[in-house]
Formats: C-alpha cells, structure tokens, sequence
C-alpha cells in the first residue's frame, strides 16, 4: 500500500483542463497502491458520482473534493470530511454558481466562512492566494490570508506543497514550509494533478489551447511548461519532497479522516401527501384497487395477481411514494386539458397503466415487468412523461410549485467530443487549414472518433496522409478526446426531485434559459446515487392529435380520441399503402419502404414495426429477416428451442430490449436484475468493458445450460448488436397507438389535420411545402394568406385550409396582433387602408402582397407593390398622402408570382414549381412521378424534381436516399455508393435535379435505382428559393 | 545579473544515483558542485521539435553560479547562462 495519496487531482470534467477520464484516475491510483483518492474539479462536482463509483469497484476511497475560486480569481482546495461537509461543499458551490454570472462561478469568503464545517482546507496550487502572494515577495500578507483560514477551519487547514518542476516550485515550497512552521501550520504534498499519466500532457495542451481559442503554436504562455502534472508515485513524491516527509504523511492523514457516502436513496422523493393513518403503500394499493375497477371491471384474476405482486415489488423496493408524484402529476395533466402520457419502459407495469399514467395495457400485450421494475433493481425505474409541447412549460412550473424550487432542478447533459467537433477542434488547435478539416468533418462516417483512422484511411483525399508524422498526432488526439465532456447542456426533459434541498446533494447552477437552473449531474449519476429523475418531454404528435380534435369540435363533431376503435380496416389499408405522410412513428422514407411489405393490421403489427425501424435491429441485421418471414418467404427459426416462446412473436429475430431480458434470463441464467444491468450496460456510453466483462459471463451461464459455446457467442453478438438503439416494446407499443391515433385522424378528418399539422412546425421528417403537397393530393384545398382572412395559425374556412401569417417572412406574433387589432373595426377595403390602420413595417406589408395576401383588393401584386412604394413614410410606418401619379404595370408571370411566394413563405399554395419547369424540362423525355405507376420494373427512365429529403444512413452502407418532389408526387431514389462518388456534389448540394435510372418496383415499392444525376441549375435560378431538402443522417 | 550564452555550450557533468549534477568540466577544469538552487523541467513542442530538458542552477566550488540543462532526449549536458 502506497503511504502517499493523491489529494489534489482534476478530471476531465475540469471542462477543457482535466485530461483523463475520472475512471482512468481510479485506475491508474489503483496502479499505484494509493487507498485513496481525491477529485477536486474546478468548481464542480460534476463527476462526483462516476468517480466514487468507480472508485468503489476498484476498492479504493473516493474523497470528494473541489477547488473552489473566490472573487479575486485566487483557487483555493476543499475536501468534504464526511456527509456535513459534502453537504457544505455543495451548498459552497451552488452559491457561487447562482450568484455570479453563468460560466463565471466565485464563493464569497463569508460563505465559505458560513459553509466551512467537516471540511478540509488545502492553500491551493500557484493560483491559491496564499502561495501567489509568496511567489510576489508578499509574505507578509501570506501570513494575514493563511492566519484567517487557520481561524475558519482550525486544525482542517494545510498548507498545499506542489513541486511540479516549474520554475520557482523549489522555492515556493521552501517559503510554504517557513511559513507552516511559524504559523504551526501543518503541510502536505500534492501534485496538481490534471492527467493520470504522463503521455496525455499532450492532450491537456490541446485542451488548454481548445479553451483558449489559440493554435499550439501562439499559446507557450497559456500551456503548462512541463508534463509533469501526473499522477505520481509515493517514490517520485517522496524524491520531490525529501525535505519534508510529513508532507506525504500527512496526505494519507487526511484521507484516513474522509469519510462519505454518495447514496441518497433516503431523499430520493419528497413525501407524498396521504390521508391520515394511511402509509404511502397502503394509499397507492387502494388508489390502485379502485381504479382497477374502471379499467377492468370486477373479478379478473390474471389481473388481480400481477397487481399484487407488482404492488408487494413496489412496496419493498420503496416505490410508492415515486408512483404516487407521477400519477398527481398525470392527475393534474388530466384535470388542465393538457395530453400526456407516460412512455418508455414504464408502460410495463400495470400500476402505471391503472393509475392512467400510460396508456397500454401490459395484460393485454404481454409486456415484461422486469424491464421496468425489478427485485434486484440496481437504480429507480425511470418514468417518463410525453406531454404536448405547447403545455410542457406548464407541466414544469406545477412541478416547481408543487414541490418547491429547492426542491427541484433539470437533469444536465454533458455535450461530448464524437468524431465531427473532435475533428474540427483537436485539427484547428494543430494549425490544420479550415478547409481541409471541413470536408473531413463532412466526410467522416461514423459518430465516434475512436476510430478515425480506419475512416480517414478509407477515404480517398485523405488517406495518404494518415500515416504521416504530424497526422499521427491529429489522429491519436481525435481518438483520445473522444467521449470527453466539451460543455454542459441541460437535459431534454430530465428533471430530479428530492425531499431535501437539492443544493445539499448536488451543486445547482445557470442554465442557458433564464432562471431556469440545472443539477451538475446527468442522468447516470442522478440515477447511481439513488435519486429518482422524472422526463418531462415535449412531443409535438400531442398537440397536433388535440388541435385536431379541437378543430374538428369546431365543425360540431366530438371525438374522444382514446376511445376510437383500434380496429379500423380503412384505416389499415392506408397505412400499408404508405399513404403516411404527418402520421407518427411511420411517415420517414424507410418506414414507408417497409409498410408495403410488412402490411401491418392491428396495434401489436404497428408495435413492430415502430420498433423495427431503428439502427438497433437495422446494425443487427434483423430487419430483413424479419420481412421475410412476415412475408412467409422464409421460414421462422430459432438458434435454441428455448427462444421460441419469447421471439415467436417478432418471428424469431430480436427486436424489443424486453426480448434481450428474457433471453439472457433463459439462454444464460441470468436473473432479470442481472439481465437489465446487461441492458443498461449495452445502452450506455463508455462501456465496452462491461459489456465485454459480461459476455464472458453470458457464454459461462450459457454452457451450464447446456448451449453450445458458438452458439451462445452468437446470441450474444445479436443482443449487443441491437441493444444499443433498440426500443422497449411497451415504448414502441404506447407510441404505436399515437401512430394510429394520427392515422386515424388523417383518414377520416384529413382537413383538421393537415391544418393541425402545418400548425405544429416544425416536426417530423418533411417541410410545410411537402405537406401542403400532400394535403392537395387528398383532396384538401389550401387557400392563401389573405389580409381579412388569416389568423396567426392556418385555420379552416369552409372545408379548405387558410395558410395562417405563421407563414409569412417578417409576420411575428407582435405584428399579427396588430393587424388582428386594426382588422376589429371592420374588414381592409384597399392597401392603403390597411397601411394606414396598421402601420405595419414597409417589409412585413411587402411580403403580405407578395404572398398574395391582398389579392382581394382586385390589383395585381406589381400595382400594390408600386403603390406602396409611393406612399409616404412617417413614424416608422406607411401613411396616407397617396400618389396623384397613377401608371399601368404587367401583371407578374406565374413564375414569378412562385418565385415571389417561395422567397416570402418558402411554399406555395396554388403551384409546385415543376408545374412551371416542366415546359422546359420536358423535352428530354422526362416523366412525371405518376407516369412511372404503369411501367414495368427495369425500365430506363428519367425523372425531374426538388430534392425533399436526403438519407445517407450509417447503416445503410454507403448508399444515399433521396426523395425527389414533382407536381404528381414524391419519388423515391437510391443512390449506390459507385454513384455517388461520382456525383458527390450534385447528390449532397442540389436542389434540383435530373435523375436518370432503372425503375424497380418490389414488394409494393417503387425506387428508382439512380445511374446518372444532373442538376437543373438555370431552371432553379427562375426560382431562386427552391424547397429546402431535410437532411437526415 | 546574469549572462545568457549566446549558443548552450556543451559541458561534461557528473551526476548522482538521482540524476542530479555534482560535479562538472568547464574549459578543461572540473568543479564540484555545493548547491542546486533550483530545478525545474520543461518539455515542449511535441507537435513539432520536441524539446525535453532538465534545467539546474547551481553553484560550484569555484563560486561561480551557472544554469545548466540536460538535453533530455540527447543526454547531453550544456551550460546555458553565467551568473555574476
């Protein structure tokens, strides 16, 4: 055992400072013999949790620790001595984040007066006050700064001796112990610690000049001088400081008096308010009786019992509390008209479900409970809450109130370095030239840049650079940064909430949003120290299902939308005709290649196929498979007789996380705690030893049951293949009746829910122009702007869609109430009336004639664009003093009426572009997409059209998807890597092209195999602002 | 006041089990060393001519004070400053 410990040590969660993970701090101290180790992050203890975690696997003591900066920017170290002092440190901390500006933290002295108790106080490295007046030739003052914190922390107060070979250390060190034995002051060793070996000195470098915004080359001051800033040895400290041993004692005295535990699973949720003499678990179980009742009527026995034991589970994992906040908060959700609904694993459970906090049925779907909860649970179940976006701030501010603002703080996220920004930061700090790391960052694959040099290495203007000296370095660095904190971020929904304070438990500070503060852990840590986080996410298909509903109230119809039959066979035949444009879940380019073959019939289908396309099943080769089978063109088989009762649903192959359970349960006898943990270690980021560490243990329990070594090998490789991005079935089931709820309000009420749609832009995988497309093609007449008509939303006028002024360019809320308010006296008669009533800025009233918004004056666009021209302009907005002078203009063409309506709403209501073009592009024999239903499959053809979206998937191997627009429709082309490397340019920048190719028509899809592609420029300059594409990885 | 040379002049030095100077040849006369006043390291340029030396001042039994450093990389040694 080492007889030094490390006290002072920075992991890479010092943002843009530490160099290692705090993982390989733990291992490397392991290495070395310490007992213990401390983190003392930079005003922070944002790793806190992964460290002490992994310090406790490896069985080492975790000290938690900070190094904190007071006002005058001086650094100063705390170690918490025990649960008190962790509590201060966080009360420390959270104060100097709130009270200063955000990314500027400070502590006030009298705060760490007020907070100092159970901590140790360590004088700092060079930045600390007392060493920096030294190095000044000020001992003087050192004396007064180092007598005030002997007086705040007593005998808790060290001098902090740092020989990291700088210029001036030896000396400093000498002055420190002069002043430690004048004072009686006792000393101790530390190394500054800010990486866990040598090597990565070169990576703290970059980091430095990272956070800086400087190039290697122009930052010699900013850098540390040496490498030295290691973790060393009690040998290598024991030579640096051989004139004062006790020095290094002393480090192992002060950890011997550490002593804290990260585990405040006692806090985890403030105590839910209950009638007297009930306990939270006797409450629960009788909301629960009762309601079961209304979900089920009396005497179901299947349900009785799984309610029994989910309740007995509930009550003993201390649950009942958490279920009981949730179901209040659907009950308010519930009670305020605001759609919610509980998703994720959640939907396992019966408790969810009868409490109304999901709304599947796990009888009726046979959904796995242990995915959700189970008796070995190593952390809280998760609940999380889907609510329509334009409540979800609502939903959040009950929560602040219900609860108590001390009581509650959004989950952080820390935002990591992946193979794009790693490229483009590590190369700008080497000096590499703009451009070339733009077309790498571009050209890179993969996410990660742990293996960028097999990508770099594959591509063509790069590879033959790869093994050069300088790029060695650029290409070891992108993989040594990969997965490190760059900032923090907060979390999309996550929100934790304690019974005690939570400044207590974690350090708070500024979010981006003003007011709204944020926990200084993640998910994983808020989770591993037992506290419960609640997601609150925003899901725009919510709001669109209600505004639709509301609409077609309007229209004197009433719709209670959980209550549609599940069952409708039209409904059905739409979906697998792929007629699925704004419906949920299934309206992407893939998913619409697939409804054609899977034909889904029913809820459970639509579950599948929910799941089915994601780059889980996809990476695990499952999907193809899976078609086949559906299709009957293969037959369904299974790698172990076992697995039949568990995949005979999905056919065979893997496709729900609840599947990965219950197939390590039955192939390797795992326990369902054991097999969730695989879950979540095959689910987590950083965790390729784990889950390696877990293979060795599936295969062992494998072969006890008798499975041959290869084939447990290749079970396992399917479930780490999918696990990754897979969904829980009851996810994938509670989203599957939100996809039919849309379908279904798309088939029978297309009107209200277009409107509904294009009033909840942006959101899912086409623009407003494509969908305006879409709804003509059903038969639904979308009208234009129009200045007595149009409200801020699209609304409904006599059975057709009036575009709304959300649409038009410089037509805010502000300026719309303006209008709205002028529009309350009576109708516009003319565009001076209107100028003179609303006094709306010359460009917002520009773009209104130009969107068509004043056709009704009965004057084409170029005379009102002319008459506004001529009106005089006072105060800011456009007044009367009309012209005498009066002339006669042409009238605009149709093209440039398009492009007009392009440039000042991005879409048109009357015209698809390539109704104009097609004139000019006809003449090559071009198609259009309906012409291509009637010919036969390997036809040459040639189509023309705007690029709507564009697909290159990871998965997809090279290939590039694109989905073209014409007048007729959309048409799907595929793009084959050979191709695309020869039309790179046109495939990923071009608007509009030309696409030359074979036509396939398989399984009831259409896809035109691309060979040759040519841009349409001069046609696109006509209209100069062409659809955006969506690009989609 | 101190004298920078204008170029390192290589020297002979004698080191302890440390790694630390204790005597040195300069011009052809040995002097021991008395005192190592201070000892820092600087490595840098990695991206480019890696440098990597450890820089003593000290002083010898002739009383003079001089800086010199050990080319880390090479293992030469070199006398780089003069004090008065």
């Amino acid at each position: 055992m080492a007889r030094y410990v490390e006290l002072h040590c920075h992991s890479n969660f010092s943002l843009l400072d530490g160099a290692s993970h705090p993982e390989e701090l733990v291992a490397r101290a392991y290495e070395l013999g310490m007992p213990a180790l401390a983190l003392t992050d930079h005003d922070g203890l944002y790793a806190a949790v992964t460290f002490y975690k992994a310090a406790q696997k490896m069985g080492i003591k975790a000290i938690i620790g900070a190094e904190i900066t007071l006002p005058d920017h001086s650094h100063l170290t705390l170690l918490a001595m025990d649960n008190q002092g962790y509590s201060n440190l966080c009360r420390l901390i959270t104060h100097a984040q709130l009270t200063h500006n955000k990314g500027s933290p400070r502590v006030d002295e009298a705060i760490v007066v007020k907070y100092s108790s159970n901590l140790i106080c360590l004088s700092g490295c060079r930045k600390g006050k007392i060493p920096g007046l030294l190095l000044e030739g000020k001992r003087e003052e050192a004396v007064v700064r180092a007598k005030r914190w002997l007086e705040v922390f007593g005998n808790n107060f060290y001098l902090e001796l740092q020989n990291n070979l700088q210029p001036g250390d030896s000396q400093l060190c000498h002055d420190l112990l002069d002043l430690a034995k004048s004072l009686g002051v006792r000393c101790v060793a530390t190394n500054n610690v800010h990486y866990a070996t040598k090597e990565r000195h070169r990576l703290q470098d970059i980091l430095v000049c990272i956070r800086n915004r400087v190039t290697l080359d122009r930052s010699s001051q900013l850098r540390r001088p040496n490498a030295e800033f290691y973790l060393k040895s009690e040998r290598e400290m024991g030579r640096l400081f051989s004139q004062c041993p006790k020095s290094l004692e002393n480090s192992l005295r002060i950890a011997e008096s550490c002593n804290i535990d990260l585990d405040f699973s006692s806090f985890r949720f403030p105590d839910f308010p209950v009638p007297h003499g009930e306990s939270v678990d006797d409450y629960l179980a009788r909301v629960c009786r009762d309601k079961m009742k209304e979900r089920y009527g009396e005497n179901s026995e299947e349900v009785e019992k799984r309610l029994k034991y989910e309740l007995d589970l509930i009550k003993r994992l201390g649950l009942s509390g958490y279920f009981l906040i949730v179901w209040d908060l659907m009950e308010y959700c519930r009670q305020n008209g605001i759609p919610a609904q509980g998703r994720g694993s959640a939907a396992n459970s019966l408790v969810a479900y009868i409490l109304g906090i999901t709304k599947v049925d796990p009888i009726k779907h046979k959904l796995f409970l242990g995915r959700f909860i189970n008796e070995e649970m190593s952390s809280l179940p998760d609940i999380d809450i889907d609510v329509s976006t334009n409540h979800r701030e609502q939903v959040i501010q009950y929560i602040y109130k219900k609860y108590g603002e001390e009581h509650v703080a959004m989950v952080c996220t820390f935002v990591t370095f992946q193979a794009r920004n790693a490229i483009r930061e590590v190369g700008k700090v080497l000096g590499m030239p703009p451009q070339v790391l733009d077309q790498m960052a571009k050209a890179v694959g993969s996410y990660s840049s742990r293996s960028i040099d097999e990508d770099l290495s594959k591509l063509e203007p790069f590879r033959q650079y790869v093994t050069s000296a300088p790029w060695q370095h650029f290409i070891s660095l992108c993989k040594e940064i990969t997965d490190f904190p760059r900032h923090l971020s907060i979390h999309v929904g996550g929100m934790v909430v304690s019974s005690r304070p939570l400044s207590e438990i974690v350090p708070l500070e500024k979010a981006t949003m003003p007011g709204r503060v944020v926990c200084q852990w993640d998910k994983d840590s808020i989770q591993d120290c037992g506290l419960v986080k609640v997601d609150i996410l925003g899901l725009r298909m919510l709001s669109l299902i209600q505004d639709t509903v509301e609409l077609v109230r309007k229209r004197g119809a009433e719709i209670d939308i959980d209550k549609i039959p599940l069952n409708d066979e039209e409904v059905y035949d739409m979906i697998c005709r792929a007629d699925t444009m704004g419906v949920f879940q299934v309206e992407s380019r893939a998913q619409m290649q697939t409804l054609p073959q899977t034909k889904p019939r029913s809820i459970e289908d639509l579950t599948i196929e929910i799941a089915i396309i994601r780059p889980g099943p996809l990476q695990g080769n499952m999907v193809h498979p899976y078609i086949r089978r559906r299709q009957g063109k293969e037959k369904v088989t299974y790698l172990l007789p076992k697995l039949e009762p568990i995949l005979a649903e999905t056919l065979g192959v893997i496709l729900f996380q609840e599947q990965v359970l219950q197939v390590a349960v039955a192939v390797a006898g795992f326990t369902p705690g054991e097999a969730d943990l695989l879950r979540r270690a095959m689910s987590r980021k950083r965790c390729y030893k784990a889950i390696e560490a877990m293979r060795h243990r599936f295969i062992e329990g494998a072969m006890k049951n008798d499975v041959d070594k290869k084939v447990a090998s290749e079970i396992f490789d399917k479930l780490k293949g999918f696990a990754e991005y897979g969904f829980c079935k009851s996810h994938a089931a509670g989203f599957a009746l939100l996809a039919y709820q849309s379908a279904w309000l798309k088939y029978y009420f297309p009107t209200e829910f277009y409107t509904a749609l294009l009033n909840n832009q942006p959101m899912g995988f086409y623009t407003p122009e494509v969908i305006i497309g879409d709804a003509k093609r059903h038969g639904v007449e979308i009208l234009p702007v129009d200045v007595n008509r149009s409200e801020w939303l699209c609304t409904i006028e006599e059975g057709r869609i009036r575009l709304g002024f959300r649409y038009v360019k410089e037509m805010g809320e502000a300026a719309v109430n303006k209008l709205q308010q002028a529009r309350s006296f009576g109708p516009f008669s003319s565009l001076q009336d209107f100028c003179y009533r609303t006094k709306l800025n010359r460009e917002a009233v520009e773009n209104l004639i130009l969107a068509g918004a004043m056709d009704s004056f009965g004057k084409h666009k170029r005379q009102l664009l002319w008459e506004l021209g001529m009106l005089e302009h006072q105060g800011g907005g456009p007044m009367l003093e009309f012209p005498q002078e009066q002339v006669t203009l042409p009238d605009m063409t149709e093209l440039e009426e398009l492009a007009a309506e392009y440039k000042v709403q991005g879409l048109s209501t009357k015209l698809h572009p390539m109704q104009v073009l097609r004139g000019r592009v006809s003449r090559g024999g071009i198609l259009k997409s309906s012409d291509v239903i009637t010919l036969l499959p390997g036809t040459r053809i040639r189509v023309a059209g705007y690029v709507v979206c564009r697909q290159a998937p990871v998965t997809a191997r090279g290939h590039v998807f694109l989905t073209l627009e014409d007048e007729d429709g959309l048409l799907n082309v595929v793009v084959k890597p050979k191709v695309y490397e020869n039309y790179r340019y046109v495939v990923r920048a071009e608007p509009l092209i030309v696409v030359e190719g074979v036509l396939q028509k398989r399984n009831g899809t259409v896809n035109i195999v691309a060979e040759h592609l040519i841009t349409l420029r001069s046609e696109r300059q006509l209209i100069n602002c062409a659809p955006n594409a969506r690009n989609f990885a | 006041m101190a004298k920078q040379l204008e170029r390192p002049r290589e020297i002979r030095v004698k080191v302890n089990i440390d790694g630390a100077p204790i005597g040195l040849i300069r011009d052809g006369h040995s002097e021991g060393i008395t005192a190592i006043y201070e000892h820092w390291r600087l490595a840098d340029e990695w991206w480019g001519k890696e440098v990597e030396r450890d820089y003593f001042q000290i002083k010898t039994t002739t009383g003079a004070i001089y800086q010199v450093f050990h080319d880390l990389k090479t293992r030469r040694w070199y006398l780089s400053r003069i004090y008065d």
